[in-house]
């Protein structure tokens, strides 16, 4: 670690790590399952029995909003995973070996990023009738990969004219060798930094397909959950409430964290916000 | 590189983007399951029914046929029929038309609010760095950003709409001016968080940057330094992502129309998605993506233009 540990990674770590405990261990030990009913307790605001109310059928909104939040991580590292993982490869064949594979791929980022991302999204759902997760996280990644596949090329081209990489092609290091045990290390700070916002994105995504009643179909969603609080919250407030309030605090920790991250991995970039040498102002 | 010809790669590049969005959407409505003619006439209708409305909607012969159809279907302007909304048969553009006005005005009315919020908070942030309004400045553009508007959104209805009710509530009349603002507001915050940031950054470029320090030098008054020559410089690259944000408030018109209730063509895409009207749905997506390209490829060659330096660092 180069000097202090930024305050916004520390606080990014602390809210996320406490909301993804909360989604994995959550569920197991609250005192109602997501798909249990209640029936004699229906829309009914915080009391004892239950911590953040029920809906209009009765179900436990706690526990509901912790089976969200396990969707929602289990969509947005899905989606950085797989998203970030195609971004890689095509971006180190577009960087690293260019050519017409490089030049079809970077074409391709164009359409796709010319293209606004939930409208893809919605076709994939569109077109399959019955969307589960494994869907959700595949039509939203199929645009998110080209971003990523931009900025992995544009590091490979800067990191391939340094010295060491240089050095490795002399000494008759293989392509497959270099791109790999040398480069791709190289570039791994700034490409976790896009992952942690691809988290961001994906979850949002989800939340958004959901809203739209458009998510991944029989499981229980903060963009679902939202929609539904949406027609209920003259009646009971607390669902919009508390969906709302999960995704944000879930949406501030994510670019928390992703901000302090860049800041630790590259103090050049940090270096220009807070910036010793800096302008006053004319007071 | 010659200005015609950045523009003639620029307009290709659009042109490109332009019939992958058509060929996605050929491939998309083609390949949902089910027989959409069979959706619409039942199972009572008989044969010959079934053989024309299959003509019409283009979707007998080959797929080469079936392609040349609906790019024949865009090129009269009519974007096909739609045979489930707005009661006969009408054609697509219509609905469109209707709609996108809508759709338009809260994005415009967004956008100014945006501006309106993140002027003066990226400017104050910039001038007063590290002091207790840039903090303030930036807590509020993180929570922005942080912020979705569906979920900003039913919080601000709630809370002016039940607990202050002073403004409309959004059922009421989606075409008068008032009905704009709580949507607009929510939209608008949404946006600026992320201007605000930006803003804050090319401000402090500015401000450390020689001409400034020369002008102070001149005795010219904080004030003046920063609203005559500081803004405009700054500004620019600001003005980028509103555009860019303009095209993304199309494509995203599908959530912030349902989170108010409002028409629009975020709406009657929807509506075609729940009737399971492949015209509707085809017609859509393609003025969606149409415009959000084009103006993206706007926004692009606008900034060469109002901006030299990006042409001659293209040029190297």
């Amino acid at each position: 670690m180069r000097g202090r540990v930024s305050q916004p990674l520390v606080a990014g770590l602390l809210v996320t790590g406490a909301l993804v405990l909360a989604a994995i261990v959550g569920p197991e030990v609250t005192a109602w399952r997501p798909g249990e009913r209640d029936v004699d307790h229906v829309l009914e605001g915080p009391s004892q029995r239950h911590v953040l109310g029920t809906d209009e059928d009765g179900f436990d909104t706690l526990a509901r909003l912790l089976a969200g939040g396990r969707l929602a991580l289990m969509v947005g590292l899905g989606t950085a995973g797989l998203s970030v993982g195609i971004g890689l490869f095509m971006g180190l064949v577009a960087g690293w070996y260019g050519g017409y594979p490089g030049r079809i791929i970077m074409r391709t980022t164009d359409v796709l990023m010319a293209f606004p991302g939930i409208l893809l999204a919605l076709l994939v759902i569109f077109v399959t009738d019955d969307p589960g997760v494994g869907t959700v996280i595949l039509s939203l990644s199929l645009t998110a990969w080209a971003g990523h596949a931009r900025l992995v090329r544009g590091l490979v081209l800067t990191v391939a004219e340094r010295d060491f990489v240089v050095a490795a092609r002399c000494m008759g290091a293989s392509n497959t060798r270099i791109a790999t045990l040398y480069v791709l290390p190289e570039i791994a700070g700034p490409v976790a930094v896009q992952a942690t916002f691809a988290i961001a994105g994906a979850v949002l995504g989800e939340a958004s397909l959901s809203f739209l009643g458009l998510g991944p179909q029989g499981v229980v969603s903060w963009g679902g959950l939202l929609e539904q609080g949406a027609v209920l919250f003259l009646k009971s407030p607390s669902l919009v409430l508390s969906a709302g309030g999960a995704l944000l605090v879930f949406q501030t920790g994510i670019n928390l964290l992703g901000d302090g991250l860049r800041d630790q991995l590259d103090p050049r970039a940090a270096a220009t916000v807070h910036s010793p040498a800096r302008a006053r102002g004319p007071a | 590189m010659s200005r015609l010809r950045s523009i003639a790669r620029r307009g290709l590049g659009t042109f490109v983007a332009l019939a992958g969005i058509v060929i996605v959407v050929f491939i998309a409505v083609r390949a949902v399951p089910g027989d959409p003619v069979d959706q619409l006439l039942g199972d009572q209708a008989t044969d010959s029914d079934r053989a024309q409305l299959r003509a019409r909607m283009h979707l007998d012969g080959s797929l080469a046929q079936q392609f040349t159809g609906m790019v024949s279907d865009f090129a009269d302007g009519t974007l096909g029929t739609s045979y489930t909304l707005g009661g006969a048969p009408t054609p697509v553009m219509s609905l469109i038309v209707e709609n996108l006005p809508h759709t338009v005005a809260l994005a415009v009315a967004s956008l100014l609010v945006a501006m309106m919020i993140a002027l003066p908070m990226g400017l104050l942030a910039a001038v007063f760095q590290d002091r207790s309004v840039d903090h303030l400045a930036r807590a509020v553009a993180l929570i922005a950003i942080s912020t979705p508007a569906f979920v900003s959104g039913p919080l601000a209805l709630y809370a002016l709409a039940v607990v202050f009710p002073i403004v409309p509530t959004p059922a009421h009349d989606s075409s008068s001016l008032q009905s704009l603002v709580l949507p607009s507001c929510v939209i608008g915050f949404a946006l600026s968080g992320r201007l605000a940031r930006l803003l804050r950054a090319t401000a402090l470029e500015q401000l450390r940057s020689d001409y400034v320090l020369a002008a102070r030098a001149r005795g010219l008054s904080g004030r003046h330094i920063v609203t005559r020559h500081v803004l405009p410089n700054a500004v620019l690259p600001v003005l980028t992502v509103l555009g860019l944000q303009l095209a993304a408030l199309l494509g995203g018109a599908l959530v912030t129309e349902k989170i108010f209730g409002r028409p629009g063509i975020g709406t009657l895409l929807l509506d075609g998605i729940a009737a399971r009207d492949h015209a509707v749905v085809q017609g859509c997506v393609v003025v969606i993506g149409v415009a959000y390209t084009v103006i993206n490829g706007g926004v692009d060659l606008a900034y060469g233009w109002i901006d030299p330096r990006i042409r001659t660092e293209r040029q190297a």
